[in-house]
């Protein structure tokens, strides 16, 4: 399987130095995910020739923060809203801030209060 | 000659000239119904033991099995034709015939069943 | 300096088969900026998790999108399938090949059908589909459904196709393919179209990599990345190349498709006669524990799942970002500084997706 993939652990302060250093290494941004458990974890992916690297964050549950990574990879605006629609994290000095209103949804962070998919989809 | 695109175009519009249409006359000629699809869900009645397999298989939660009524049922609109519950099944009593559930205007269509008690 | 004005583009629109919203900042004829959002068809599927086993979530992922079916279900499937470290038979590695080949061809189709349309050519989106209309009946007896394929399941495949009807696949495809052939000469050659596309929607090589395009879009600007290229299922066995273009325009990305339609074609002819015989499946018992990033390639482009099992019936997380959403960054940079009435070309030429990008 030549599918390799990499998963780095880093502390909050460390991100932007890393994705930056990553940017000049020639590494392309695939993806930015959020998954909640008792934390909050968000996973910067990166790809360079098929080889998937991942930076990964813990965040607490209350009032949730972090850097934007738009000032680097300009394209991130589009996963930094969906982060703050859907889980309420407060992303900080984003380029393109919809504040919100990125989803077009009734809630707001669905995904951090997952008992809200008990309603709904009936008539 | 051949360089020309207009040509190469005129190839595709002078053969769909004399093939003829490609379409049905819907409503008049009856569409041809290929055998493996998934269509309908369909019961055998008599064979079914209640065991409620099926629903709990059921990705749409569609089926509703009411042991103490002795009746199944199924959702029409819920149901996606996945084909989950012909295969959890152990009586084999479910089967997905390839014909299409017909249309509905109410949200929803519930088809119920009733198993008649087994003979011993 | 000339007053501004905000156009509203969508949610309907002739051009978008599904609903996103664009604000468009004009200046003249210009778009100087352009504000994408989103949430119209938003379902939240990624939260059933935690009420479907992850069987079930195997049919949840095929239905986010009905053009990209058999893929969704494809990565969600080889996800659990190496978290649990599954074997899956080679028949049936084989066999997905086939299938999502066949999907890429119909998606394809279906795009150049639009892009015919977009381009005021009728007949040639009838065409196309016509076409499209002889595989999805190919498909449909092969696996039961047109567009959902529903053939995937954690372990293997659910329907096998018998080695006596392969014979005849195999002839009704090569029709297929002859009829194409025809028509792919129009996209190649036709004057108007090479006008409609050409120098539109610009996206240098830098900026396709930079801002993360994916698919057919980072391709036709000469970056060669194909996900099929990391050998999952049966790509390692067989033959192909990245395919690119370099005139980083809509016109290459057209270029792309139209000629990654032939490239399946082959990656079908090959599979199908190195189809191994044997089971399709094998049975699962157990539940998966652990987390992998599962990273296919779409029709659309690259897709990542992200898939985490905790050792119980239901997944903790699962997550799907799809080709189109990673393309929404790269559109908004290609709609800046372009004229007005050639935005609707460009948002067509990402081959938009919007009910996957939302999920």
């Amino acid at each position: 399987m030549n599918m390799n993939q990499e998963i780095k652990e880093l502390k909050e302060n460390e991100l932007i130095s890393n994705v930056s250093r990553l940017f000049k290494e020639g590494y392309r941004l695939v993806q930015i995910s959020c998954s909640k458990s008792d934390k909050l974890q968000l996973d910067y992916s990166f790809d360079k020739e098929y080889f998937l690297l991942n930076l990964r964050l813990f965040l607490s549950l209350e009032n949730p923060e972090v850097q934007s990574i738009t000032d680097i990879y300009w394209s991130a605006f589009t996963y930094e809203n969906e982060l703050h629609d859907l889980f309420g994290i407060h992303v900080r000095e984003i380029n393109v801030d919809f504040k919100g209103n990125f989803y077009r949804i009734q809630e707001d962070a669905p995904f951090l209060n997952s008992d809200s998919i008990q309603h709904g989809g009936k008539e | 000659m051949f360089k020309l695109p207009v040509v190469k175009m005129l190839f595709v519009v002078l053969k769909s000239l004399f093939t003829g249409s490609a379409c049905k006359m819907y409503p008049v000629c009856k569409q041809e119904v290929i055998k493996e699809s998934r269509g309908f869900l369909n019961i055998e009645p008599s064979l079914c033991i209640l065991c409620s397999l099926c629903s709990k298989k059921c990705p749409a939660d569609a089926l509703v099995v009411n042991r103490e009524d002795r009746t199944w049922e199924v959702d029409r609109m819920k149901c996606i034709t996945c084909g989950a519950c012909v295969e959890a099944c152990p009586k084999k009593c479910l089967i997905l015939l390839p014909e299409r559930a017909g249309s509905s205007i109410r949200k929803q269509k519930t088809d119920q069943f009733n198993i008649p008690i087994e003979k011993p | 300096m000339a007053s501004r004005t905000i156009i509203p583009f969508g949610p309907q629109h002739p051009v978008l088969p599904e609903p996103i919203h664009l604000d468009l900042v004009i200046e003249d004829e210009k778009v100087i900026e352009a504000v994408p959002s989103f949430g119209f068809v938003h379902r939240g599927l990624e939260l059933l998790v935690g009420k479907k086993d992850f069987h079930q979530m195997v049919y949840i992922a095929e239905r986010i999108c009905g053009i990209c079916s058999m893929i969704h279900g494809m990565g969600i499937c080889y996800g659990i399938e190496h978290i649990m470290k599954i074997d899956v038979p080679e028949r049936a590695k084989y066999l997905r090949v086939i299938w999502s080949e066949m999907s890429r061809i119909h998606s394809h189709l279906l795009w150049l059908g639009l892009a015919a349309d977009a381009a005021g050519y009728e007949s040639l989106f009838m065409h196309c589909w016509r076409i499209r209309e002889k595989l999805l009946e190919i498909i449909e007896a092969t696996t039961g459904g047109r567009v959902i394929f529903g053939v995937c399941k954690v372990g293997g495949t659910r329907r096998d196709i018998a080695n006596s009807d392969i014979h005849g696949i195999l002839i009704t495809l090569k029709d297929i393919e002859k009829d194409y052939q025809n028509i792919s000469k129009v996209f190649r050659d036709d004057y108007t179209i090479n006008h409609r596309f050409s120098n539109v929607g610009f996206l240098s090589k830098k900026d396709a990599f930079e801002l993360g395009a994916v698919g057919p879009t980072l391709r036709a600007s000469g970056v060669s990345v194909d996900m099929r290229k990391t050998g999952y299922s049966a790509y390692r066995h067989l033959e192909f190349e990245a395919l690119t273009e370099n005139s980083e325009d809509c016109y290459g990305r057209c270029m792309v498709r139209v000629r990654e339609i032939f490239q399946s074609f082959n990656l079908i002819y090959q599979a199908a006669e190195k189809l191994p015989n044997g089971p399709v499946d094998i049975k699962v018992t157990g539940n998966p524990e652990g987390e992998y990033f599962t990273r296919l390639e779409q029709p659309r482009g690259e897709v990542v799942y992200y898939i985490k099992g905790n050792g119980t019936q239901n997944l903790e997380r699962f997550r799907a970002r799809t080709p189109t959403f990673a393309n929404i960054g790269p559109l908004v940079r290609m709609l800046s500084g372009c004229d007005l009435a050639d935005v609707p070309v460009i948002v067509l030429s990402i081959d938009p997706c919007i009910s996957c990008a939302e999920r």
